[in-house]
């Protein structure tokens, strides 16, 4: 028996869907394609996924609610959607306020046009239970049965799926979902056995440098079950991608040890995602996990030494099939994760999930797509013959908040909007909380109004002279939030230090959209879309971008923030085959510009590490 | 007029610098003159630097200009000053790093303080070093190196320019090196700026 499942009207976008019974409205609203704000990944910590509901009945509100929302807005309908589970058809509206973006281009909407294919087949059997006439083994009956009902010929299934198979068998009584890989294939294989009516399940995975963001879908229906973020252990051994590479081939230890944290981390994730979908964890059958070349090679324990010194060349870059088990993941017994192929240089299969995400293979218009993190990977497309070109920079984790004296994650109480005007500072914080911090979205702000204001100069020097900033000895700063106003009880400052920190990431990636362009002889007003990609980019003021000079000038309807497009990508290559083998055309079809050795990039870097004088306000040159 | 030059420099105004040094050297300021306030900015900007009243642009941009202006006043050099080259320096980032920014200024200040110096360039393998240490004669080696990947190829450089017979000094620099790296790598000294290189070289091979 399918669970029973309920529609939801998401209003005034006037989008639907049919959802399991359970589900929180976030997830309805994930898999409904709507970029639903949610800052903290739908942990109830942000307040930022506020909708209310019209119609239907949702479970009752939980203290999350109530920390960001008053009696009045509970009674009228209002909650977190990361929270509120679904008991029948609903109807909700979503304040514009709670949405990343406006709905031109959502990622989300592939996953609803994607015709699910997945390497799975969930085979449902009623197996002869074996008699003394009857003495096939276990493992024979299971395979004949799949040839009788499914025409499937010569399964496949190793001894850890058999350790599985017999004791399930009897306690069934013969009634097995079979998880067969390869049903369309030459060779199918079975990775799993579950009680009947137990459907097939995978694991999408994001890996990131600094964080990592999980996915568990319906291999059927391509329905979203769960999804979770969390940080990346390997942060420990180092920030950046090659304090850890060097770590790893300093020593097999080393290379083990960061191998295991990462390993152990998503397979903690794959348990907390099961969890909350209120499956087994071995109904997980495949797996798909993206990540960029620094971060594949460390999970899949390939050697780094050569990734981290010039001329950085990968190890192996193809599309590879690992068993799950052996990479510390307790899936079904017999499950594979699938590792896309990776383009050159540190730019890997996260890039090709973004660019297969936002479909910028399809080529058929100019456009940029920039995927900003630790690590930040930019693709140009233009219609033509070997139309994807790609560049890393290493932007570094200031957007993330690292490095910054007050900076945070996007969390309850970051300052994420700066305004300042002769009046003073303006501050917006995540849930209007006591500011304790900034996060990437302010930090941004901070340096477009410092300099509109006067404050800094176009060195990014800051004015010790000007009002509201002060000295001592570690150099000048300004303060945002004064200890008195803070939730820290303490000055919340940007400081001469975190300018050039910001200096050093907004110049990598400034640099690095200006080398694509040249290189790809582009000139930047023929770009028709630019493509804003990762979780900071979806928070991200563009005016505010574009003042600092991070993002190059262009009419702001030309701009689309779309979120975790390598998430996206992962789930569709998990999801279908056919993606899957985009993904391939995608990596063969991509070149790779090394920017460090590209004519001229000091001297790009140095300029495009200074912020340009503030605009005229209203100015859009098209 | 060395003054507006120098504040051109550290100023990051290129245009403004390079159209001052070229009208100084047309109106016969000495070219020596001018090198002198390249070194002034550098110093400059090195205090700017240490203050936070100046950042890594400033720092790659100088580095660009004094390679221009250095361009534009050598021809004029009297060929006296020419040869009076104090003595050879090799210099090159170690093999797997492509950092720059650091050996182009050290480079551009050992020259101007009259030091024949030959780049390698960066990325250079140790079959590289020892060729030319073999070539060129320096009685100073300087190998940069930014990643903490660099200390093992400084050391095995080292090695094989010792192993062929080098028997002058080495230097390096670049990144976090310290003591520790130097006796490491097993390097004569570290420096940590291009004034410190200069100042080794000094004591090395005299001024």
């Amino acid at each position: 028996m399918p669970a029973p499942t309920h529609q939801v009207d998401f209003e005034p976008i006037g989008k639907r869907v049919d959802v399991p019974a359970g589900v929180t409205l976030l997830d309805a609203a994930r898999q409904a394609g709507i970029g639903l704000a949610s800052v903290c990944g739908g942990e109830g910590t942000c307040g930022r996924c506020r909708v209310a509901v019209m119609t239907g009945e949702v479970s009752p509100p939980v203290d999350a609610d109530r920390r960001f929302l008053s009696q009045l807005e509970l009674d009228a309908g209002q909650r977190l959607a990361c929270r509120a589970h679904i008991h029948s058809d609903v109807k909700v509206n979503v304040p514009k306020a709670s949405l990343v973006t406006d709905q031109r281009l959502q990622v989300g909407g592939l996953m609803r046009e994607l015709a699910v294919e997945a390497a799975i087949r969930a085979c449902a059997l009623e197996v002869t239970a074996p008699s003394l006439r009857d003495l096939r083994s276990d493992l024979d009956r299971v395979t004949e049965a799949l040839d009788t009902a499914f025409g499937l010929r010569r399964v496949a299934a190793e001894p850890a799926v058999v350790r599985q198979l017999s004791p399930l068998a009897r306690q069934t009584e013969w009634r097995l979902t079979t998880y067969v890989r390869g049903a369309r294939g030459r060779d199918p294989e079975i990775v799993g056995f579950a009680p009947s009516d137990r459907r097939a399940v995978g694991l999408a995975v994001d890996l990131g440098t600094t964080k990592i963001a999980g996915y568990l879908v319906d291999l059927e229906s391509g329905a979203e079950l769960a999804s979770a973020g969390l940080m990346n252990p390997q942060i420990g051994y180092g920030e950046d991608v090659i304090s850890r590479l060097v770590h790893a081939s300093r020593s097999a230890d080393g290379a083990r040890e960061l191998a295991r944290v990462v390993q152990e981390a998503l397979d903690n994730l794959a348990g907390s995602l099961a969890e909350q979908a209120g499956v087994t964890r071995d109904q997980i059958a495949e797996a798909c996990i993206v990540g960029n070349t620094a971060m594949h090679h460390l999970l899949l324990g390939l050697p780094t030494r050569q990734l981290a010194v010039a001329p950085f060349v990968a190890a192996a870059s193809a599309a590879v099939d690992v068993r799950a088990r052996d990479l510390g993941l307790a899936l079904a017994p017999g499950a594979y994760v699938h590792v896309p192929p990776c383009v050159g240089g540190f730019v890997g299969a996260d890039h090709v999930a973004m660019v297969l995400a936002a479909d910028l293979d399809r080529a058929d218009r100019v456009a940029v797509g920039v995927d900003i993190g630790t690590n930040t990977e930019i693709v140009l497309c233009r219609p033509g013959a070997n139309y994807l070109t790609s560049a890393s920079c290493a932007s570094g984790p200031a957007f993330e908040g690292a490095h910054i004296r007050d900076g945070m994650r996007a969390a309850t109480g970051a300052i994420e909007a700066v305004r300042i005007t002769a009046g003073g500072v303006q501050l917006k914080t995540i849930g209007d909380a006591p500011a304790v911090g900034i996060c990437g979205s302010g930090i941004v702000d901070a340096m477009a109004e410092l300099r509109r204001a006067g404050l800094m100069n176009e060195r990014g020097r800051l004015n010790r002279a000007a009002p509201g900033v002060r000295a001592d000895e570690r150099g000048p700063e300004f303060v945002l939030a004064p200890a008195a106003q803070s939730g820290s009880g303490r000055d919340v400052v940007v400081t001469q230090g975190d300018v050039n920190e910001i200096q050093l990431a907004k110049g990598a990636i400034q640099t690095g959209i200006a080398i694509l362009l040249e290189a790809t002889g582009t000139a930047p007003q023929e770009v028709d879309e630019v493509i804003i990609a990762g979780a900071f980019g979806s928070f991200l003021n563009l005016d505010s971008a574009l003042d600092i000079g991070l993002l190059p000038r262009l009419p702001r309807a030309r701009y689309a923030q779309v979120g975790n497009a390598a998430g996206v990508g992962a789930k569709a290559i998990l999801l279908s085959l056919k993606e899957r083998g985009r993904a391939q055309h995608i990596a063969r079809r991509t070149g790779y510009i090394e920017l460090t050795t590209f004519p001229g990039f000091q001297r790009r870097f140095a300029h495009s590490m200074l912020f340009p004088a503030p605009a005229a306000p209203a100015v859009a040159p098209v | 007029m060395t003054n507006a030059l120098v504040e051109a420099i550290a100023d990051m105004r290129e245009e403004d610098a390079l159209a001052l040094a070229k009208k100084q050297l047309a109106d016969g300021t000495p070219p020596l003159e001018i090198l002198d306030a390249c070194r002034e900015a550098m110093a400059v900007i090195g205090r700017r630097f240490e203050a936070g009243d100046c950042f890594v642009p400033e720092l790659i941009m100088a580095g660009e200009m004094l390679k221009q202006i250095s361009e534009l006043v050598k021809p004029k050099l009297t060929e006296a000053a020419q040869a009076q080259k104090l003595g050879r320096v090799l210099i090159g980032t170690v093999e797997g790093d492509i950092h720059d920014i650091g050996k182009d200024i050290v480079t551009f200040m050992l020259d101007i303080n009259g030091y024949e110096v030959k780049d390698l360039g960066v990325d250079v393998p140790t079959a590289q070093f020892v060729e030319a240490v073999r070539d060129f004669q320096p009685q100073v080696v300087g190998l940069s190196g930014f990643l903490t990947l660099a200390y093992d190829p400084m050391k095995a450089t080292i090695a094989a320019m010792r192993a062929a017979g080098f028997t002058g000094q080495v230097m390096i620099g670049g990144g976090q090196i310290d003591d520790q790296i130097r006796e490491y790598t097993g390097a004569d000294a570290y420096g940590k700026d291009a004034m410190a290189a200069v100042a080794l070289a000094k004591t090395w091979i005299g001024a």
